[in-house]
């Protein structure tokens, strides 16, 4: 907005500021990933140096190959995006049809399960974890084997409870309201059912809100899953890539091959990021505007 | 073609009401449009024809078949929206043949329809295209072209108009006219603009807080409007209202007047410039405005009170002039007390 | 009368478009969570011979039972001052009026949480039936008190440092939005080897820019750092987050307003304070309620990191609340701090939009 030209000095001095600040933010994943190529000894001996941020020395990914001896990563990842996928999806439809009803259709109790979904983001997944565990305790489930009791050590229990939650609702709730109201007139006008209108006219339009919504619902589900997995999945099959972390813990830490696990487990959300990175600025700038 | 039947019709949102017993008949094939302010119910009405809005009590009938209870795409109604509403991911094509989709009809018929709609109102070459590629006036055909194709028997247009500029509202008016004598259908038009009122309506219905004030042919409202409200709303500028009681009255010469008059009703384009013996009204001129082919003269009569007057270009007329003016006394309008014309 | 047809078409179809998402929340929340304040009102264990017993309120006048104790320094036969050795007073123990002294029933099982000197003969102590959770209460608001304005107002920072037209600023609002997208748990462990006493890379890389002056220190090991370590980690991970919701608020700030300032003479702090800050007005209520949120249910980091230490100065509501719930399952326990964490965090959402309500209405 200035006409003015910037002095190049000053300029200069704007870059220096945000590459300082920009190496705050980066150092420790330069040094994670520089440091899963180096052997343990190394690695120790390095990080009290600049050659910490180096990839100097004995470099190999010798690290990466005893992580996958030490851990199923290929199983842990898979499971990951099996249970993180088949949220997302049946997340953005679930509450995109909740909130479809809840701005276009009028209802009764419409406006009191609205409060009530809206009250529980204010509670923590921590303090329903225990009372959940009991329950998913005595669900039963229906499956090739015939009927089963209990859904512990399963996909079903890391995916069902997270399908439905407030902020996706929310995120939907805002983005329907400023859709412009005619269009779900014309429609009508025109002989199509509710749920043609949900599906030919609304979702159409809705392709940056779930973007948004699924980005954050990505970031949950796979970064945060770490106490209920723990709890509830003590089989090794179905377990996800952040509780594969505790693998690296036992008897002696290799801090080579924690580095090499977390690289493995992070690069590829980082590189979805950088990718994608516009849409998930977007995202997050999206919820703010809608708040 | 229908008719259309309101039947003491009632609105209300929660507590307030804001339909007050309608009671209207259209017949097939009329041009029908409701006026009035905003707030007044005219397209609070409108929906209830369409079915987008609850009826509260009373009953509407379309073609002799109460509708109360029948959904919108089954009355045989077509809308045409003020924001067109065009679905933005569709073409015009899919726009104009969403409807006949949703009715299940078959695909050679479709098109038929489709280019047959658009033939009639020269959008043919933009079937491709998406709604953000065409321009407001070509949207608006589109929107139009939407309704026609569903054949209904009642054309309802919510403010068509409103979001055009001033040129393509004349042409796009003339259209809709054209249309109407084309179809020869029945179409109730909602609008705020007198003009477009008096201009395409065979029978305008004044509105005002939920109530009918009038309903008649433009000419009717124009000669004999039956009170205040209506006088002031047809004709622009508005019709001049003269005080004869309380603080702003006014004297009035060589004018015979029924009794309990109260208020004078005489229009801009009536009154004449007299000389101080014939005068009926005098004042000071506070304001002219020329605008080529008449001058507009805002007078100033008593305290605040002002009369506007239209009169000719070439008249020799000055800012503060004392002026004297006459008008036929046989287009006077008399109101009394509550407002209501007498004669 | 009326089209009550179309309107029950509406209820029918507007119940079954909302019910999966609304079944799904009930019972995988509202459920699990009117059961937690069941429990918070029993003894409930996981595992238990024993039948659950109805217990009221109690387990919630145990957790936040604080008292206060005046002691005076030891008196010998006359009347006089006991002196030690050294010339000191001398004072009890507290644990002889905590641990079944018949003069003092309400102090039973209590435990020091805070020893205050009053001039030179008494002490005034603060007692806690549940020291834990005090002191998981008190660091976990000090967490949050913390927290949340520096974050806030760092994010700030980044933000208008981001919001300017330089070519490739979108290069460093990609860095800086990084750390967003990389799970707690990982940058906890991460950061746990960054931050070790012995090896850690944070202690090389002070010593090197303070040229040999600064000296190891043990982070996560040390009772006073150990919190600011925490607390400084995440800010890193999560001020990315709210830069973009700031910038995002600033870009909505029409161009004119500031335009205006520019021709009225205004410098930079003045135009911050006309123009910039009163457009961000809303976007600020935004980010301190969400940071505030956030910022109470602090656990990963705790858990990986510290595990509540060193000597509970990283100690944690949530941490708690899963420490006795699922680690010692002891579900009563937990439910209580969870029922306590809902209703404190609810209060305070609530003083927070009280106290930001929109004064004009117009």
């Amino acid at each position: 907005m200035d006409n003015l030209k910037v002095s190049i000095s000053r300029q200069l001095m704007r870059y220096v500021l945000l590459s300082w600040i920009a190496l705050i933010f980066i150092f420790p994943l330069i040094f994670m990933i520089v440091s899963s190529l180096k052997p343990d000894l190394q690695l120790l001996r390095d990080s009290s140096s600049f050659r910490a941020f180096l990839p100097v020395g004995d470099i190999s990914f010798n690290n990466y190959i005893e992580a996958f001896d030490r851990a199923p990563i290929f199983l842990f990842i898979g499971n990951s995006i099996f249970i993180t996928a088949t949220t997302i999806i049946l997340s953005m439809f679930a509450c995109s049809l909740a909130a479809f009803s809840f701005v276009f259709l009028e209802w009764k109790g419409k406006g009191v399960i609205l409060s009530i979904i809206l009250s529980t983001l204010i509670v923590p997944f921590e303090a329903i974890a225990i009372p959940l565990l009991l329950i998913v305790n005595f669900l039963p489930w229906v499956s090739v084997d015939g009927i089963s009791i209990g859904w512990l050590n399963s996909y079903q229990v890391q995916i069902i409870p997270f399908i439905a939650d407030a902020i996706t609702i929310y995120l939907f709730v805002q983005y329907f309201k400023d859709l412009p109201k005619e269009l779900v007139e014309a429609a009508h006008v025109d002989g199509a059912s509710w749920f043609r209108i949900y599906s030919k006219i609304i979702l159409p339009l809705s392709g940056p809100i779930f973007a948004t919504a699924a980005i954050l619902k990505f970031l949950a589900m796979y970064n945060n899953q770490f106490l209920w997995p723990i709890m509830v999945a003590q089989e090794e099959q179905f377990r996800p890539v952040m509780v594969g972390l505790l693998y690296f813990f036992q008897l002696n830490v290799a801090w080579g091959e924690v580095m090499a696990y977390l690289s493995i487990i992070t690069i590829p959300v980082l590189a979805f990021y950088i990718s994608m990175q516009k849409a998930f600025v977007a995202s997050v700038a999206n919820t703010g505007i809608k708040g | 073609m229908a008719n259309v039947k309101l039947t003491d019709i009632y609105k209300k949102y929660g507590t307030t009401e804001v339909v007050h017993g309608v009671n209207l008949s259209i017949h097939s094939g009329e041009f029908v449009v409701f006026v009035g302010p905003s707030g007044c119910g005219k397209s609070t009405l409108l929906r209830m024809v369409a079915g987008l809005e609850e009826i509260t009590s009373g009953t509407i009938e379309i073609g002799d078949e109460i509708v109360n209870d029948i959904v919108p795409a089954e009355r045989g109604v077509a809308m045409v929206f003020q924001s067109y509403a065009l679905y933005p991911h569709m073409t015009v094509f899919e726009n104009m043949a969403f409807g006949l989709k949703m009715a299940k009809v078959k695909k050679p018929e479709i098109e038929k329809r489709v280019h047959e709609a658009a033939e009639v109102l020269q959008i043919s070459s933009y079937l491709d295209r998406l709604p953000k590629q065409l321009s407001g006036g070509q949207r608006q055909r589109v929107a139009i072209g939407r309704a026609i194709v569903r054949n209904p028997k009642v054309f309802l247009f919510d403010e068509p108009l409103s979001n055009l500029d001033a040129a393509l509202r004349v042409q796009t008016r003339i259209e809709i006219a054209k249309l109407h004598s084309q179809l020869s259908a029945t179409m109730i038009y909602v609008t705020h603009d007198q003009v477009e009122a008096m201009t395409l309506a065979d029978k305008i219905v004044v509105l005002n807080k939920g109530i009918i004030e009038q309903v008649g042919s433009p000419i009717e409202l124009y000669n004999s409007p039956k009170n205040k409200f209506v006088a002031e709303f047809i004709g622009s500028p508005k019709m001049n209202i003269i005080e004869l009681e309380g603080n702003d009255k006014v004297s009035i010469n060589n004018l015979q007047m029924p009794t309990h008059t109260s208020k004078i009703g005489v229009r801009p384009e009536h009154i004449t410039l007299a000389d101080t013996s014939s005068s009926m009204l005098s004042g000071t001129i506070r304001h002219i405005e020329n605008l080529g082919e008449h001058l507009l003269c805002y007078i100033n009569t008593v305290s605040t009170h002002e009369i506007t007057a239209k009169i000719d270009v070439k008249s020799k007329v000055d800012l503060n002039q004392e002026v004297y003016l006459k008008w036929n006394p046989e287009i006077s309008h008399y109101f009394n007390s509550a407002d209501q014309s007498i004669k | 009368m009326g089209n009550n047809k179309l309107f029950k078409s509406q209820q029918r179809t507007g119940w079954l478009m909302a019910a999966p998402a609304t079944l799904l929340i009930f019972f995988f929340l509202v459920l699990p969570f009117l059961m937690a304040f069941g429990f918070s009102l029993t003894n409930q264990r996981i595992f238990s011979p024993n039948p659950t017993e109805f217990v009221g309120l109690h387990n919630f006048k145990n957790m936040l039972s604080v008292h206060f104790l005046t002691v005076e320094a030891e008196k010998d036969e006359t009347g006089a001052f006991k002196l030690d050795n050294n010339g000191n007073y001398q004072f009890p123990k507290t644990r002889k009026f905590t641990r079944n002294n018949p003069d003092y029933p309400h102090l039973n099982k209590t435990r020091e949480w805070m020893k205050f000197d009053v001039g030179k003969t008494k002490k005034f102590y603060v007692l806690a039936r549940d020291l834990i959770f005090m002191k998981a209460l008190t660091i976990t608001i000090l967490f949050v008190l913390i927290t949340a304005p520096l974050q806030a107002g760092i994010a700030l920072l980044l933000a208008m440092l981001i919001n300017q037209p330089l070519r490739g600023i979108n290069i460093y609002r990609t860095i800086y939005f990084m750390p967003v997208v990389i799970s707690m748990v990982v940058v906890s462990v991460l950061w746990k080897f960054i931050y070790d006493g012995e090896n850690g890379l944070l202690n090389a890389l002070l010593h090197f820019f303070s040229v040999g002056y600064f000296e190891p220190v043990d982070w996560l090991g040390q009772t006073d750092t150990a919190l600011g370590a925490i607390i400084a980690m995440s800010i890193w991970q999560g001020v990315g987050f709210h830069m973009i919701i700031w910038l995002a608020g600033l870009q909505t700030i029409p161009v004119d307003h500031y335009e205006v300032a520019r021709l009225e003479g205004a410098n930079k702090w003045q135009t911050f304070s006309y123009v910039t800050w009163p457009g961000l007005r809303n976007t600020a209520i935004l980010v301190m309620v969400i940071i505030t949120m956030q910022a109470f249910t602090l656990f990963p980091q705790v858990a990986v990191m510290t595990r509540g230490g060193p000597l509970d100065s990283t100690q944690s509501l949530v941490f708690q609340m899963v420490e006795r719930g699922y680690g010692k399952q002891d579900i009563a326990g937990g439910s209580t701090i969870s029922v306590f964490l809902f209703l404190f965090v609810l209060s305070i959402s609530l003083f927070q939009r009280y106290i930001t309500r929109e004064k004009i209405h117009g």
